[in-house]
C-alpha cells in the first residue's frame, strides 16, 4: 500500500511538472530579455567555478583508473581517446547537470519556494503579471542554454587535466594522447552530447522550478521542496541518459 | 460593484466558505469581521481571483470573473491593488523599486515619471526618503505595511483590497496604519474591502460591516445598524472591548 502511494505520488508530480512545462508554453510570453540575461549571469557565472573544478579531478580520476586497466592489455595510448570520449558522452553532459541541479536548481527551489509562502507570488499575481513569463520561464531557458556551454567548458577541462595527468605523470606519449582522441572522437559524438546537456538543463528547471512554485507549508515546506528538487533532477537526469544514450549512440 | 453569490470552497478536504453572498459598494469601505479560520483571507483571495470557487459567482462591475478566461482575468486584476497581511514584499527588491515595480510592468511612462510617482506615494503613506533604498528585510512591521500599501495603490487602482492590514502590529503602529487608510479613502473615495479579526479596526476604518463565521456571511450592513443588531458574535466582540 505505501509503495502503490510512493508511486501515485511520483506519478502526480511527473504530471505536476509537465502541466508547469506546457504552461511555460502556453503563458510564457512576454519574452523578458533583460530577466533571461539576468538569470543566465547566475546560474553560468555562479556554477562555472564548481563545475571547473570537479571536471577537472573527474578527468585526473579517469585516466588514473583506465591507464591501470589499459596498461594490462598494453594499449596504454588509448587512455586519452576513453577519457575523451567518455567526457563528451557521458561524464561533462552528467555532471554538468548534476553539478547544475546542486548549484543553482536548490538555489531557484528555495528561492520560489520562499517566495510562495511569503505570498511573493501571489502578490505577483494579484498585480495582473503572470509569474510564469516572470519568473519560471527565464530560469528554465538560463539553464537549458547555459547547460551546453558549461557542459562544453567541463569536457575541455577534464581532458585538459587528464592530459596533464597522463602526460607528465604517468607518461603517456603525448602524440598518442591527442592523435587518438583526434582518431577516434566524432564530431556527433560531441554534439550528441551537447544535446543531452541542454536536454538535462531543461529538466533541472522544470523540475526545481515545480518544486518551489508548488511549495506548501512555511520554512519546512521550502527545506523539503528544495531537498526534493535537487534528488528528483539526480534521478531524472540518470534515467532520461540512459534513455538518449539508447537512442542517441 | 462587487456581488458575491453562493460561493463554495473547499481546501484540503474542509469546506472553508459554505455559501457565501455578499454585496460591496463602490465607494465605501466594507470591513469583513471573523475569527481566525473563518475563511476570510479565503474570501478575499477569491475576490481577485486568486483562487476560484467550487460554486458560486463574483460579479464585478457585471462580469462573472469565475467564467473569465486567464487573460480577462489578468484585465480585471488590475482594477485591484492588494495589501497582503505579511506585506509579500519582494526581497530583491528594494522599497523604491517594490513600488514602481507594477509601473513598469503595465505603464510606458518614462523613467522620470515613475520616479515621481513612486515618490508620490511613498510620501502619501508617510515613508522617510531615507528608507527609500532599504531592502524589506531591514523595515520594520509597519514599515512594510506602509510600502506594500504604497504598491497596492501606485496604478490608482478602483478596489482596494486589505488583508488583515494591522495585524502584528503594536496598537500605536495598528493606529498609524488605520489613519492612513481612513485618509486615502476620503482624499482617494476608493473602493477599499478590509478583513480583520479586530474590532477596533472595523469600526475605525469601515463604512459596512459583513460578519463572516464558519464559512457565510452571518449578517451584513453599515457600522451602526451591526452594532445594534444584538448578534451573539458582535456582542462578544463588544465585550471583550470593553474588557479591554
Amino acid at each position: 500500500m505505501k509503495t502503490f502511494k510512493w508511486f501515485i505520488s511520483q506519478v502526480e508530480e511527473l504530471g505536476g511538472i509537465s502541466l508547469l512545462g506546457y504552461k511555460c508554453l502556453r503563458y510564457g510570453t512576454p519574452f523578458r530579455g533583460k530577466l533571461w540575461l539576468k538569470q543566465i549571469e547566475r546560474v553560468g557565472i555562479d556554477s562555472l567555478p564548481v563545475i571547473v573544478l570537479s571536471s577537472a579531478f573527474i578527468g585526473m580520476v579517469f585516466i588514473l583508473q583506465t591507464f591501470y586497466a589499459l596498461r594490462k592489455f598494453g594499449a596504454e595510448s588509448m587512455v586519452g581517446v576513453s577519457l575523451a570520449l567518455a567526457m563528451v558522452r557521458e561524464l561533462g553532459p552528467v555532471f554538468t547537470g548534476v553539478m547544475l541541479a546542486a548549484r543553482a536548481g536548490a538555489a531557484m527551489a528555495a528561492e520560489l519556494g520562499s517566495m510562495r509562502v511569503t505570498e511573493q507570488i501571489d502578490a505577483m499575481e494579484a498585480m495582473a503579471i503572470n509569474p510564469i513569463s516572470y519568473l519560471i520561464v527565464p530560469r528554465i531557458l538560463a539553464l537549458t542554454l547555459v547547460s551546453p556551454i558549461l557542459t562544453s567548458i567541463s569536457d575541455f577541462i577534464g581532458v585538459v587535466a587528464g592530459y596533464a595527468i597522463g602526460v607528465w605523470v604517468l607518461e603517456v606519449n603525448p602524440g598518442a594522447f591527442v592523435g587518438n582522441i583526434e582518431k577516434y572522437v566524432d564530431f556527433s559524438d560531441i554534439y550528441y552530447g551537447l544535446i543531452k546537456s541542454c536536454v538535462f538543463g531543461a529538466l533541472v528547471g522544470l523540475i526545481c522550478c515545480y518544486k518551489g512554485y508548488s511549495v506548501k507549508g512555511g520554512a519546512e515546506g521550502v527545506g523539503r521542496a528544495t531537498t526534493e528538487s535537487v534528488v528528483f533532477s539526480l534521478v531524472m537526469i540518470l534515467i532520461t541518459d540512459y534513455i538518449l544514450t539508447a537512442l542517441m549512440f | 460593484m462587487i456581488e458575491i453569490r453562493e460561493l463554495h470552497k473547499t481546501l484540503g478536504g474542509k469546506e472553508v466558505l459554505k455559501g457565501v453572498n455578499l454585496s460591496i459598494y463602490r465607494g465605501c469601505t466594507t470591513v469583513i469581521l471573523g475569527r481566525s479560520g473563518a475563511g476570510k483571507s479565503v474570501l478575499l483571495k477569491h475576490i481577485i481571483g486568486l483562487i476560484l470557487p467550487d460554486e458560486g459567482s463574483i460579479i464585478i462591475d457585471g462580469k462573472d470573473i469565475t467564467k473569465m478566461s486567464r487573460k480577462e482575468l489578468l484585465g480585471i486584476r488590475k482594477k485591484f491593488g492588494m495589501l497582503f497581511q505579511e506585506s509579500a514584499l519582494f526581497d530583491s527588491l528594494s522599497v523604491f523599486e517594490n513600488v514602481a515595480f507594477p509601473l513598469w510592468e503595465h505603464t510606458k511612462l518614462l523613467e522620470e515619471e515613475i520616479e515621481k510617482v513612486v515618490r508620490d506615494k511613498l510620501y502619501q503613506v508617510g515613508l522617510e526618503e531615507s528608507d527609500w533604498n532599504k531592502y524589506p528585510s531591514e523595515l520594520s512591521g509597519g514599515m512594510k505595511k506602509r510600502v506594500a500599501l504604497a504598491r497596492a495603490l501606485v496604478l490608482d487602482p478602483e478596489i482596494v483590497l486589505c488583508d488583515e492590514p494591522t495585524s502584528g502590529l503594536d496598537p500605536i503602529t495598528a493606529f498609524t496604519i488605520e489613519e492612513l487608510i481612513l485618509e486615502l479613502q476620503r482624499n482617494l473615495s476608493k473602493t477599499f474591502v478590509v478583513i480583520t479579526h479586530d474590532l477596533k479596526t472595523a469600526l475605525a476604518i469601515g463604512d459596512r460591516i459583513a460578519l463572516l463565521e464558519e464559512g457565510k456571511i452571518e449578517m451584513e450592513g453599515r457600522v451602526e445598524e451591526v452594532l445594534k443588531s444584538g448578534h451573539p458574535l458582535i456582542e462578544a466582540y463588544l465585550k471583550r472591548e470593553v474588557l479591554r
